[in-house]
């Protein structure tokens, strides 16, 4: 691990008061203070000085001084150019005087514009679009769907989350109503596919919602007996009974098939998601944030957590993305904490602390001086030590710059 | 009609953002170049609205270089004149208020050279000051203040003007050593190396005299 020493960071210091100094030498700087009493008293030094230079030694004149220079001023700059007065410039002028009133005039005829633009593209009155959208936003979850193209996934998202059988002509209808090119390119590329012959992957592998129940002529035809016709000794026959009847079992009480809520991060491949839902740990973020170098059966460590009792807390995703809100941010904080206290793989302690930091920079991005943030910055200082002696400062650089 | 009130939330969340964005009162970098563009091409009210927006930190910049209240007076009159003047020399590529800084620190420098003494002496200052704020009349912080002043300005008045503006504008005014470095047309190094020497004997004068407090 590179570590500065005490006379490489004096260098370093004044750089580090005037927020000078690159992200990673700030850090290494911070590292350093942490544990150096020689250089916090140098630093004190400094800041008190530059305290000296802030003094207020004298008070504001007031607003009549204030106005009384703008005049002295203006009286006595000469014309440039004789600007020529007409009344369109004169109410131009009204309008301008204030810079408020022209901002206010300019962001109202903004919010009416963005009004209007809703009101034609049908998002927001729109009687024939679907609720699943909106429902799925509140759920915080979206089905992973086998479209590539995002509004593709939307689109059968928002439909077969519902429950209802959407015919695929309905959906392409909707869009063109909505006039949305992308979900109407989406949609006409699978249904052009479908015609083509291809099997075109209409239907999500997995729906939030679970199955209806079996109806008179809603039965799932893999409820027929397979072996009606089989001939052979009825004890292999049972035995194969069995055995495909354990099959089934097996395969219902598979995780991620029923009424899982599938996690909602871009950023994980599909991939991972879905290899790693298997497991039924819950961690998906873990997993599919670190897919590249963390293979599925390493992950399998990571079932520990379930033991811990955060496997329902943990299915809302645990990458800082910007899609949460910040208590799920936080929520998701207080789980990988857990993880750090209890895992002893580190791996797993790894890849949590760079979620940690994950979850801080978006905090910080949302909101500079709240309380959560002060909160991050708190434990974010006890394990980016941690954090830096597990991995080396280089490459904990290298994989920030790699996470942005 | 069906609307979902998260959506109708979340739209009306966006626009109150836009629209409180647009009437917050900080005067933006395009604000700005569009003020500076048209009091180029002569329109008297936007070079008021920018002497309203720069005139107090370009009379504390003075004030913190001269320590005195009529001659930062001075300096803001003559800086604006002179920024009036010349508009057309000023180009986009610096921000403006690093412009108009430059302007400010030359016209200090003139103004102490011309009156052949760094700082103003503290018996012309004691004369000078003090009653010209009769609008915020509080004698004693006044009194206080004066002395502040005082004490502030001896120390400083140990230091170079060249140095004391650089140290200003980055302790008082939070500028970049970029920015500092287009105001006093000097390098970034120059700006490093002047800070330090600043720091360094402003510590051992404070040592001395054991703070300001």
């Amino acid at each position: 691990m590179k570590k500065i020493l005490c006379e490489e960071t004096s260098e370093y210091l004044e750089l580090y008061i005037d927020n000078e100094l690159s992200e990673e030498l700030r850090f290494a700087v911070e590292i350093h203070l942490e544990e150096c009493p020689v250089c916090q008293q140098k630093v004190k030094m400094l800041q008190e000085v530059d305290e000296f230079g802030k003094v207020e030694f004298y008070s504001d004149p007031g607003d009549e001084y204030w106005n009384s220079v703008t005049a002295r001023i203006m009286d006595s700059i000469p014309a440039r150019k004789v600007v020529p007065i007409s009344p369109w410039r004169t109410v131009r002028y009204w309008f301008e005087s204030p810079v408020h009133l022209r901002r206010a005039a300019y962001g109202a005829a903004a919010a009416v514009l963005i009004m209007a633009g809703l009101q034609f593209s049908g998002i927001l009155f729109n009687e024939n679009s679907s609720p699943g959208l909106a429902d799925n936003r509140e759920a915080g979850f979206s089905v992973e769907s086998n479209l590539d193209s995002d509004a593709g996934s939307r689109i059968s998202g928002g439909s077969l989350s519902a429950g209802e059988e959407t015919p695929k002509e309905t959906v392409r209808q909707s869009a063109v109503q909505r006039e949305d090119r992308n979900i109407k390119n989406a949609v006409d590329k699978t249904v052009s596919a479908e015609d083509a012959g291809e099997k075109a992957p209409y239907v999500p592998k997995q729906l939030t919602v679970a199955p209806k129940p079996p109806t008179a002529d809603n039965n799932p035809p893999a409820l027929e007996d397979p072996f009606k016709g089989k001939q052979g000794p009825a004890e292999n026959i049972q035995a194969e009974r069995k055995e495909e009847e354990s099959r089934r079992e097996e395969l219902a009480a598979a995780p991620g098939l029923g009424s899982t809520p599938q996690i909602r991060n871009p950023r994980i491949p599909k991939q991972g998601i879905s290899a790693f839902d298997q497991s039924g740990t819950g961690m998906q973020g873990i997993a599919g944030f670190q897919q590249k170098r963390i293979s599925p059966r390493n992950f399998r460590s990571s079932t520990r957590l379930s033991d811990m009792g955060t496997q329902q807390q943990a299915k809302r995703q645990s990458i800082g993305s910007s899609d949460l809100t910040d208590i799920e941010l936080l929520q998701n904080k207080i789980i990988l904490l857990e993880v750090l206290q209890t895992g002893k793989d580190r791996k797993i302690r790894d890849v949590a602390l760079l979620q940690l930091d994950e979850i801080y920079r978006e905090l910080l991005s949302r909101n500079p001086s709240g309380d959560s943030v002060r909160e991050v910055k708190g434990f974010y200082s006890i394990y980016k030590k941690e954090l830096i002696e597990i991995l080396g400062l280089d490459e904990y650089s290298a994989r920030l710059e790699r996470l942005e | 009609m069906e609307l979902s009130p998260v959506w109708i939330k979340y739209e009306i969340g966006v626009m109150l953002s836009w629209v409180v964005f647009a009437v917050s009162g900080v005067l933006s970098r395009e604000d700005e170049q569009e003020l500076v563009r048209r009091a180029q091409k002569g329109d008297q009210l936007a070079f008021e609205k920018l002497v309203i927006h720069f005139q107090k930190p370009v009379y504390d910049l003075a004030r913190r270089i001269v320590f005195n209240h009529m001659d930062a007076d001075e300096i803001v009159q003559e800086t604006f004149l002179k920024a009036y003047q010349h508009l057309d020399d000023f180009s986009d590529e610096y921000k403006f208020f690093t412009w108009l800084y430059r302007i400010t620190v030359n016209q200090s420098f003139s103004l102490l050279k011309r009156r052949n003494k760094k700082v103003s002496s503290l018996d012309s200052l004691k004369d000078e000051d003090g009653v010209q704020f009769a609008g915020n009349a509080d004698v004693f912080q006044e009194y206080r203040n004066s002395e502040l002043e005082e004490i502030v300005s001896k120390t400083l008045d140990k230091i170079r003007p060249e140095l004391r503006a650089v140290f200003t504008l980055k302790v008082w005014g939070g500028l970049s050593y970029k920015e500092i470095a287009d105001t006093m047309g000097i390098s970034e190094g120059t700006v490093m190396s002047r800070l330090n020497r600043v720091r360094t004997r402003l510590q051992e004068v404070l040592k001395k005299t054991g703070g300001y407090r």
